[in-house]
């Protein structure tokens, strides 16, 4: 069975109709790419897998487990146990300024236990078993001498990396990326696309939002074209990137790789 | 955050009932007062002095009643008496005289009179010169005690008055020169003027203004008035009030009459 | 009177000054935050009587509303609701908190929705994302706008004596009353002392606050 069911996902922001039926599915460990121009609900796509926008219509499951259906009333704490199955890595990083590295990866796995009425014996345990999980994480993406550093003493760059080893901590089934690159200069991509290729070999369930698509086509095992919020093309890299059978898919990728 | 409102509430309550507590209780007697030489006066300690606040003090013992003295702005005498932060207003309250028209005795009940005085009009000394009748006043600039019978007065003959919170704090002012002259009680400008700070202030004896008669303002309707006026007849009757009215130099104004006409 | 007098005097002035600067402040500060919560509150009727609330306070000069809470209460009721201190209080702790309000409201506004969206993807509860996430950059935002406001606290202090409050500036006017003004001038030391302190302190939180940036 597949980890991740989307079944026919609606969104409409007033009379703008942003998805207009989206549905596909996820084993585990793939890695897919969604790739279309500004405006085909790709982001949008990703919002709603991550409860950051409800949707109208539709049904999301993870592992046969319904986290989404339309119509249904979750409260605030059902929206924060079902959405931790997905983590998200935004285009702005969106780090907490305030706190050091390690801080900005700690603080809500650390909050988290608060719920659990721990002894001081066991909270300074789960404390530092957080701890060694963050060391651990920041190692993995190559900054673990920055770990006392504040955002902004870090570069594009390092910053997309720590936010992604951010949402590691909390240990999502799916991590999602929403354009990881688009706001860093070009020279900064390369190491935040090599972290995310890394995460591949260790099988980690993706979906990458990206405008790079040299890099979606190696890195991904499945890739969707999406247009005017439906899915245009979906299929493998080679399918969808060596021979396209929509018309709008082919002028995407022509003009995408003009651009180059 | 539900903790943290009710924490904010929490607070808020306290700094009510704080704000409550130290409300006069029901068996005190507030009178309210600005500082008034040998009238009302606190001396080094913080103690009230003079005449009124003595007389104040002997009537509470007779009425059965403490009396704390409340300084108060002498403009808003009719907020405070009305919204009951004070009792009584006792402090040199000129009764036969009138506020924007309205008769005192209209706006407060009175006591029974228990001394006589008069407005009289203060200049620099060399300035006495310029001021020989009424007429020299029109024109000139003046300053009174807000609310006051000399206020009153000051209007009635020139266009250019200030008003100063109490009669005392009139008195910087024609000293400065920001004023050519002050009207203001005749006990009072005769403590004052040509001693001190005040050497250089004299009492324009030219002008001679009518004559009025000091009481205390109660609040419409209130029973301290009746209790009160006993306790002053009795203090006049045993000589009490004459020892206190020659202990601070008013002997010759001493008088106490039932009607404040 | 001498220099020795006239500065205890105007030193007791000065602790009614101080007591109220501080309860004011102390009292103001979280009342506000409650304030701004009511004005930006997705109920829209509460967010609009909140608003017409702030505006009321906003709107009256500070010396009237001292003069309505300790007047009014008493023509209702026949004697006072509040002592003179305690009316002063109430006053300047809701004029203060309306104020403050709208400078919450202010640095709230002005944090990305991406710091929100941030710690609720990470599971984090809406007061976690308040409290660890969002207020530390609202007050670095606001701390200039708040210093403003603290140092004009301390001079407004000095409209307490309009229900006769012995406060500094009214422990000076009681000696101008006899001719000696020079008291009235020098409270204008205490107060360049206090604005200093308050100035310096503030510019230790600036200092404080200035390893991260919002």
């Amino acid at each position: 069975m597949a980890l991740l069911e989307v079944k026919n996902i609606e969104k409409s922001f007033g009379k703008t109709d942003v998805l207009k039926g989206v549905s596909f599915s996820l084993e585990k460990g793939e890695v897919l790419a969604i790739i279309g121009s500004s405006g085909s609900g790709k982001t949008t796509l990703l919002r709603c897998l991550n409860s950051l926008e409800k949707a109208d219509g539709g049904s999301i499951s993870v592992d046969g487990e319904t986290v989404f259906e339309a119509g249904a009333d979750y409260s605030d704490a059902q929206m924060r146990e079902k959405r931790l199955k997905f983590g998200l890595v935004f285009q702005s990083f969106n780090l907490f300024p305030q706190y050091s590295v390690m801080d900005n990866l700690t603080l809500a796995p650390k909050l988290a236990l608060k719920k659990q009425k721990l002894t001081a014996h066991d909270k300074k345990a789960a404390y530092d078993e957080i701890d060694e999980k963050a060391t651990a994480l920041l190692e993995r993406v190559g900054l673990l001498e920055k770990k006392d550093a504040y955002p902004c003493q870090l570069s594009g760059g390092q910053q997309q990396r720590v936010a992604i080893a951010r949402a590691l901590v909390m240990q999502p089934e799916i991590l999602c990326f929403d354009e990881p690159t688009s706001a860093l200069d070009p020279e900064l991509t390369g190491e935040v696309l090599r972290v995310i290729k890394g995460l591949k070999g260790e099988d980690h369930t993706m979906i990458i939002v990206t405008h790079e698509m040299e890099f979606a086509r190696n890195v991904s095992d499945k890739v969707i074209f999406m247009a005017d919020g439906v899915i245009e093309e979906m299929g493998t890299p080679d399918e969808v990137f060596g021979n396209p059978q929509s018309d709008k898919t082919k002028a995407f990728l022509s003009s995408s790789f003009e651009k180059i | 955050m539900k903790k943290i409102i009710a924490l904010v509430l929490a607070l808020t309550m306290c700094a009510f009932c704080f704000a409550a507590c130290g409300k006069k209780d029901d068996n005190t007697l507030v009178c309210g007062v600005t500082i008034f030489e040998n009238m009302n006066e606190k001396d080094e300690n913080g103690n009230w002095t003079g005449f009124e606040s003595e007389f104040a003090m002997e009537v509470g013992k007779i009425i059965g009643m403490d009396v704390s003295f409340q300084e108060i702005d002498w403009e808003q005498k009719y907020n405070e008496l009305n919204s009951g932060a004070i009792d009584c207003i006792w402090n040199g309250f000129t009764a036969n005289s009138s506020d924007n028209g309205v008769k005192r005795s209209d706006l407060v009940d009175f006591s029974y009179g228990y001394m006589l005085n008069q407005q009289c009009i203060v200049v620099k000394a060399d300035n006495l010169a310029n001021f020989k009748s009424e007429a020299d006043l029109a024109g000139k600039s003046a300053c009174a005690e807000g609310g006051s019978a000399g206020a009153a007065y000051a209007e009635s003959v020139t266009d250019k008055v200030n008003t100063a919170p109490a009669q005392i704090d009139a008195f910087p002012e024609v000293k400065s020169g920001a004023v050519d002259f002050i009207v203001v009680d005749i006990l009072l400008a005769k403590n004052l003027c040509g001693n001190g700070d005040y050497a250089d202030l004299a009492i324009v004896e030219d002008i001679q203004l009518a004559s009025e008669i000091y009481a205390i303002g109660f609040k419409k309707g209130s029973d301290l008035t009746a209790k009160v006026n006993v306790a002053i007849k009795q203090l006049d009757e045993s000589g009490k009030l004459m020892e206190l009215a020659t202990k601070y130099g008013f002997e010759n104004v001493l008088n106490v009459s039932e009607t404040i006409e | 009177m001498g220099f020795v007098e006239v500065t205890l005097s105007l030193l007791k002035g000065l602790e009614q000054t101080c007591l109220i600067f501080a309860l004011t402040l102390v009292l103001a500060l979280p009342l506000g935050l409650v304030i701004s919560f009511g004005s930006m509150s997705k109920f829209k009727p509460l967010a609009y009587i909140t608003k017409f609330f702030v505006w009321i306070i906003r709107g009256v000069p500070l010396m009237l509303q001292v003069i309505i809470v300790f007047y009014v209460p008493g023509y209702l009721l026949g004697t006072p609701l509040f002592s003179r201190f305690g009316s002063v209080i109430a006053a300047f702790v809701i004029n203060y908190a309306c104020y403050f309000s709208e400078i919450y409201r202010g640095g709230i506004e002005s944090i990305s929705k991406g710091q929100y969206e941030a710690g609720q993807v990470l599971g984090m509860t809406k007061t976690q994302i308040f409290f660890k996430v969002v207020l530390m950059q609202v007050v670095k935002r606001i701390l200039a706008p708040m210093s403003n406001e603290v140092i004009t606290l301390v001079k407004d202090t000095a409209l307490a004596r309009v229900i006769m409050i012995v406060e500094i500036i009214k422990a000076a006017q009681e000696f101008a009353a006899y001719g000696l003004m020079w008291p009235l001038f020098y409270t204008a030391v205490f107060y360049l002392i206090f604005v200093g302190l308050l100035s310096l302190l503030f510019g230790y939180f600036e200092k404080k606050l200035s390893y991260y940036r919002v």
